[in-house]
C-alpha cells in the first residue's frame, strides 16, 4: 500500500514501538531504501547492458583478436624443423637416428629433405659409430644421404674415415661415390672416379684411376 | 745405389683399389704404379699387407703379371715379384730379366737387396744356395751380355 497518507496515532504509541517496529513501520528508513532501489537498479541494470555493448567497439585497443590466416607467418616449405631428429631402422633392424640442425623439406612431391650439420648415429656389428657431415639431402624414401661436402665416420673403437662426394645408406650401411671421391683412412689417403664402401665390414673399392698414398710411420687419424 | 729408404711414402695408382681394412690388405689390380722414394714397380695385379697396430708398417707387397722393377738405371722383369719391407729386398721369380745401364742378365730368379744395392740373379726359378751353388731341379742358366768400354 502506498504510504503516502499520514497515518493517525498518538505520540504515546509512537514512542512505545520499538526500534524493529520503527525500522519496519511504513515511511521509514527501510522504506526509502527500497524505494530507492526500487528505482535505481533498473537503471543500473540499463547502463551495464549499455556498458557491455559500447566498450568492445571503443577505440581503446583490441582485447579479444582474430585469427587472420593471411597475416600468420607462412613458410613456402612443406617442412620445416630446428634440430631435427629422423629415427628408423637398418636392413638389419638395427635402429639408427639423424638428427639436423635445420631439416627442409621443399615439396611434398619430393622426398629430399635438405639438412645442415647432419649427425647420423648408427649400430655396427662392433658397436656405436657416428656419421657426421656439414650439409646433405636425406631421400626418405630409400633412406640415402646425398653428402654436399665431407662426410666423417667415427666409430667405438677409434676407427674414422673421412670422405667427399659420396653418398650413405643409411639402410645397408655402405657409402657409393660416382664422380670423384676422395678421402682418407688411418691407412692411408685415396682418391678415385668411383667409390663403394661397406662401412661394417670396413672394405673401400675404389675404380677408375684410383690413387692411394700410404705413409708408414705414425698413424694419421683423418 | 743401395741405400733405398723402406719407410718413406709409398704411393699407387691402379684402375681398381680394394682396402680391405679389417685384413689389413690392400688389393690392387688394372695396370698397377706403386712408386716408393725413387723405386718404381708396375704389375697387372698386386697385393699388399700392411699392420696398423700403434703405427702403420708395411710388411710385403706382392705382384703378378709381369712385374717390372725400376730404380735409377737399373731395371729388372719377372713374372712375379715379393717386396719385403721388412727385410728389404725384391724376390722376383720366372724369367727373369735385370738391365742396368746397357748390361743384362737373365734367369730364373733375381734377389735385389735395396740396403746394399746388390742384384743377385739365379739360374733356376726355385732358386739355389749361392755357397754350394746345388740347385733343386736341371736346367735353369743365367745368361748374361755386358758391354765393356771401348777404350
Amino acid at each position: 500500500m502506498a504510504t503516502t497518507h499520514r497515518r493517525i496515532e498518538t505520540q504515546d504509541a509512537k514512542a512505545l514501538r520499538s526500534r524493529r517496529q520503527h525500522f519496519a513501520a511504513p515511511g521509514g528508513s527501510h522504506d526509502r531504501i527500497v524505494g530507492f532501489l526500487a528505482r535505481a537498479l533498473p537503471m543500473a541494470v540499463g547502463v551495464l547492458a549499455a556498458v557491455m555493448v559500447i566498450t568492445p567497439l571503443g577505440p581503446r585497443g583490441e582485447i579479444s583478436f582474430l585469427l587472420d590466416r593471411n597475416k600468420v607467418a607462412m613458410i613456402k616449405e612443406r617442412l620445416r624443423v630446428d634440430n631435427a631428429l629422423y629415427r628408423g631402422q637398418d636392413a638389419k633392424g638395427r635402429p639408427f637416428s639423424l638428427t639436423a640442425g635445420e631439416a627442409v623439406q621443399q615439396s611434398s612431391a619430393e622426398g629430399i629433405v635438405r639438412m645442415d650439420d647432419l649427425v647420423a648415429r648408427l649400430l655396427m656389428t662392433d658397436g656405436p659409430a657416428r656419421l657426421s657431415a656439414s650439409a646433405g639431402q636425406y631421400d626418405i624414401n630409400d633412406d640415402i644421404v646425398a653428402v654436399a661436402g665431407t662426410m666423417r665416420l667415427a666409430t667405438a673403437d677409434g676407427y674414422r674415415m673421412m670422405a667427399s662426394g659420396v653418398s650413405v645408406n643409411l639402410k645397408d650401411k655402405t657409402l657409393t661415390g660416382a664422380d670423384g671421391v676422395e678421402g682418407e683412412i688411418p691407412a692411408g689417403t685415396f682418391r678415385a672416379d668411383r667409390m663403394f664402401v661397406d662401412l661394417d665390414a670396413r672394405t673401400i673399392t675404389l675404380s677408375g684411376n684410383a690413387r692411394l698414398r700410404m705413409v708408414p710411420g705414425k698413424l694419421r687419424m683423418p | 745405389i743401395g741405400g733405398h729408404n723402406s719407410n718413406a711414402p709409398v704411393s699407387f695408382a691402379a684402375d681398381r683399389i680394394e682396402l680391405q681394412d679389417r685384413q689389413d690388405r690392400v688389393v690392387l689390380s688394372g695396370n698397377v704404379q706403386i712408386t716408393q722414394a725413387g723405386l718404381s714397380l708396375s704389375a697387372a695385379r698386386t697385393l699388399l699387407n700392411y699392420t696398423d697396430a700403434g703405427s702403420l708398417k708395411i710388411q710385403r707387397i706382392m705382384a703378378t703379371g709381369g712385374v717390372s722393377v725400376s730404380r735409377g738405371n737399373e731395371r729388372a722383369q719377372g713374372d712375379s715379384a715379393v717386396y719385403d719391407f721388412n727385410r728389404r729386398i725384391i724376390t722376383m721369380a720366372g724369367n727373369v730379366r735385370l738391365n742396368r745401364g746397357s748390361d743384362t742378365l737373365r734367369g730364373g730368379r733375381l734377389v735385389i737387396d735395396l740396403a746394399s744395392g746388390v742384384s743377385s740373379v739365379d739360374g733356376a726359378a726355385s732358386g739355389s744356395s749361392s755357397v754350394t751353388g746345388a740347385t733343386s731341379n736341371s736346367g735353369g742358366r743365367v745368361t748374361g751380355t755386358f758391354s765393356v768400354p771401348q777404350n
